[in-house]
């Protein structure tokens, strides 16, 4: 099959799963934000929906961050290296690495894109869990790649590293394992001590994408970033990290990956020249050195989840440890009538995620908007469709 | 064994990093020069900034910026199409128009294929050729520009994409309206061209090509715009191509779903209804044309004819002329990339800033 017939092939899979779904939400998200900040109690309507359903961070950017953009505002027809350089030195130092060892990417998205990109093709092989973040997948599936889809352990809905590992080894050619810690949608981790065990003895033909997008909500000390691979000089891995999440810059479009200097070298002929712009690197730089806003984000993320925790003990609904900035949750109905009720309440929930039906996932907003959704959530239940 | 790295096909391996101008303050630690004094006329930046309706628009959108982007960025491409009398299904968004240049390779390339280009156009046709395994065939130029026929000559059975830069990229050379529409008549159905026009807007309108006609002829033609130039928002990272609704469609299946930021969509909308600002770039232009190719006459060197917003001129030793500008605190574009390394480029900045870098050249002459 040549490649034009192969991208029309697959052009309906990406239609459907990439492009529109990931799109469609614009038309209902801007007038959120404001009507969130500063107030004590949040009424969705309408017109200000609650917006719960992209993981993405309710309290807005850094304070500081918005100065740094706003005092920037003036170079911004400049192109962006200068403010490329300062930040990928910030990152180094940040993560124990030297700036050779750091690339940015228009969000991780385009990291993990670069990845794909180098490794993956006809005769490789990508493993991923399933459910999980599909953008490795969306990237591969178009270029030939193997698909091998793992799914979760039953119960606990965890990673199977064992099983994705036996998928490799089944496999004579390139595999690329993609494995997201915590996972999305299940917000739970996978032990550093599973993940480095197998990433220090896997063969040269096994390269790994380590997705940490919400790496800075973990306090979990069994977790701890696969940064420290990276650190060690080991070559089979990039690790990738988004601004979109804790940092609040998702509309910013900011990532970057950590990995050994040949590997972002060789990654780097796959980046778009100048892919991230001004004020995101001038923002993500601002951001890494904020650490109040850090902390008051993850103390109302703690809130917000002990208030959603709370309700669901309550209302005997079962839910997966949450080590990030959303929690996955039994429903009392299908996954897609339970965002349809939400929806009507004007609150915006979860996504599908395949083999999970009767469970949502839910973005931890402020403890405002999860007030909201508890009553929200209580008056579900009422009326049975919770 | 042998590294995952070094498993890289040969023609990733092969590909040199683009360039870019060098940034202002790398230059002030090198040279332990003060930032505000250092003028960079490198990277063909508008020397005006941001349009004054662009600034507006971007601080309304700082508010709403933990939220993702409208990954369809439905305003935007209604305020294109509405500007260019197109369907927005005939309208592609990128970061950067090198974005949509690196789309057009990946989505219509694959080893084996070839791709037409001229000698001395912008260096990331080769450079997105390469990282695809096409091969590249590059035309010998005439007089510094596209010779279409020997263009139209190398188009072989296995030719996908032609590339044609107009005004070209480093040498400022412009292929006529009515060159270009033979062209197109004369190019197989089954390759595509990519009109790269980053630079159109500084055209006078009798030697712009009615593109948006062209469209309608011609299904295998896609144009390429950027907000990077005239429109002044080169570091918010937006572009844009117009093409039939097939080709866009197509493009769009390996396009990153939030390719474009929050940021860069608003400003565009706005930019796009700044006629004051882009009247004033242009103007701004003409007259440090004139300014600057009046002072290289005066100085006996030769240089190319522009109809952009630079202008590349011939020295005898452009690297010794390039470290002694550098040393003065002015940043200019040295083309030895381009295999041109008797020439140096110069963008077009403000009046002071032309002036600094004549007094520069006078005193490095002297």
């Amino acid at each position: 099959m040549d490649r034009r017939t192969l991208l029309k092939s697959s052009g309906l899979f990406m239609g459907a799963l990439g492009l529109s779904t990931l799109a469609s939400r614009a038309a209902i998200a801007a007038p959120a934000q404001a009507a969130t900040q500063g107030s004590a109690v949040f009424i969705p309507s309408a017109k200000t929906p609650l917006l719960l359903n992209f993981n993405e961070n309710s309290l807005g950017m850094s304070p500081k961050a918005q100065a740094a953009i706003i005092n920037e505002l003036p170079a911004a027809f400049r192109y962006p290296d200068d403010a490329r350089a300062a930040l990928i030195s910030t990152l180094a130092k940040g993560n124990g690495l030297s700036d050779k060892q750091i690339t940015l990417g228009n969000g991780s998205s385009e990291v993990i894109q670069m990845a794909i990109h180098a490794y993956c093709g006809k005769g490789t092989q990508l493993v991923c869990p399933d459910p999980t973040f599909n953008y490795a997948e969306l990237y591969a599936e178009p270029m030939g790649t193997t698909i091998t889809k793992v799914k979760l352990q039953k119960d606990t809905l965890a990673i199977d590293l064992k099983a994705m590992r036996a998928a490799t080894e089944k496999f004579a050619g390139v595999s690329v394992v993609y494995l997201c810690n915590p996972n999305n949608p299940t917000a739970t981790i996978t032990p550093a001590a599973d993940i480095e065990a197998w990433i220090n003895s896997a063969p040269e033909r096994v390269f790994f994408i380590v997705d940490e997008a919400y790496h800075e909500y973990v306090t979990d000390p069994r977790y701890a970033s696969a940064a420290r691979l990276v650190q060690a000089g080991k070559k089979n891995l990039i690790v990738a990290r988004t601004f979109s999440k804790i940092y609040a810059l998702a509309g910013l479009r900011i990532g970057y990956g950590l990995a050994a200097p040949e590997i972002i070298a060789r990654l780097d002929t796959w980046a778009s020249i100048d892919n991230t712009n001004l004020p995101a690197a001038i923002a993500a730089n601002a951001s890494l050195q904020d650490t109040a806003f850090i902390r008051q984000s993850l103390s109302t993320t703690a809130q917000s989840r002990k208030i959603v925790t709370q309700a669901l003990d309550e209302l005997k609904l079962a839910y997966l440890p949450s080590h990030a900035n959303f929690i996955f949750h039994r429903v009392n109905s299908s996954s897609a009538a339970y965002r349809e009720n939400m929806k009507k309440l004007h609150i915006m929930v979860g996504r599908p995620f395949d083999h999970t039906d009767g469970w949502n996932r839910l973005t931890l907003g402020t403890p405002a908007e999860m007030q909201a959704f508890v009553k929200a959530l209580k008056t579900l239940r009422q009326q049975n469709l919770a | 064994m042998m590294n995952l790295a070094e498993r890289a096909p040969d023609y990733i391996r092969a590909i040199a990093p683009y360039q870019a101008g060098k940034p202002i303050s790398e230059l002030a630690r090198e040279m332990g020069l003060d930032e505000a004094a250092i003028v960079k006329l490198a990277s063909n930046e508008n020397p005006l900034g941001l349009p004054p309706k662009a600034r507006a628009a971007l601080e309304a959108a700082l508010s709403d910026l933990a939220r993702y982007p409208d990954g369809n960025g439905f305003a935007l491409k209604a305020a294109i199409a509405e500007r260019f009398a197109v369907t927005q299904d005939q309208v592609l968004l990128g970061n950067g128009s090198n974005d949509i240049l690196e789309l057009v390779a990946r989505t219509f390339l694959r080893p084996g294929d070839s791709v037409v280009f001229s000698e001395y156009a912008f260096a990331v046709y080769p450079l997105v050729t390469q990282a695809t395994g096409a091969r590249a065939i590059e035309v010998k130029a005439r007089d510094y520009g596209h010779d279409l026929d020997a263009m139209l000559a190398a188009i072989e059975p296995s030719t996908r994409l032609v590339f044609i830069a107009n005004p070209n990229n480093p040498t400022g050379t412009l292929i006529k309206p009515g060159a270009l529409l033979e062209f197109l008549e004369a190019v197989p159905e089954d390759v595509l061209v990519v009109l790269d026009e980053a630079y159109t807007e500084y055209l006078a309108p009798e030697l712009r090509a009615d593109v948006i006609g062209f469209l309608a002829r011609f299904p295998n033609l896609l144009v390429s715009r950027t907000f990077s130039k005239a429109y002044g928002l080169a570091g918010l990272r937006v572009g844009f191509a117009l093409a039939s609704a097939a080709i866009v469609g197509m493009i769009n299946r390996v396009r990153q779903p939030f390719n474009v930021n929050s940021l860069a969509q608003a400003a565009a909308v706005a930019a796009l209804d700044d006629a004051d600002f882009l009247a004033r770039a242009v103007a701004l232009n003409r007259q440090g044309m004139a300014q600057l190719t009046e002072a290289l006459a005066r100085l006996d060197l030769p240089y190319i004819p522009s109809f952009a917003n630079f202008v590349t001129f011939h020295v005898g030793d452009a690297a010794a002329l390039n470290s002694y500008f550098l040393r003065h605190g002015v940043i200019v574009r040295p083309l030895a990339s381009y295999n041109m390394k008797n020439s140096l480029r110069v963008s077009i900045g403000l009046e002071e800033e032309n002036a600094r870098f004549i007094e520069v050249l006078e005193a490095a002459l002297r």
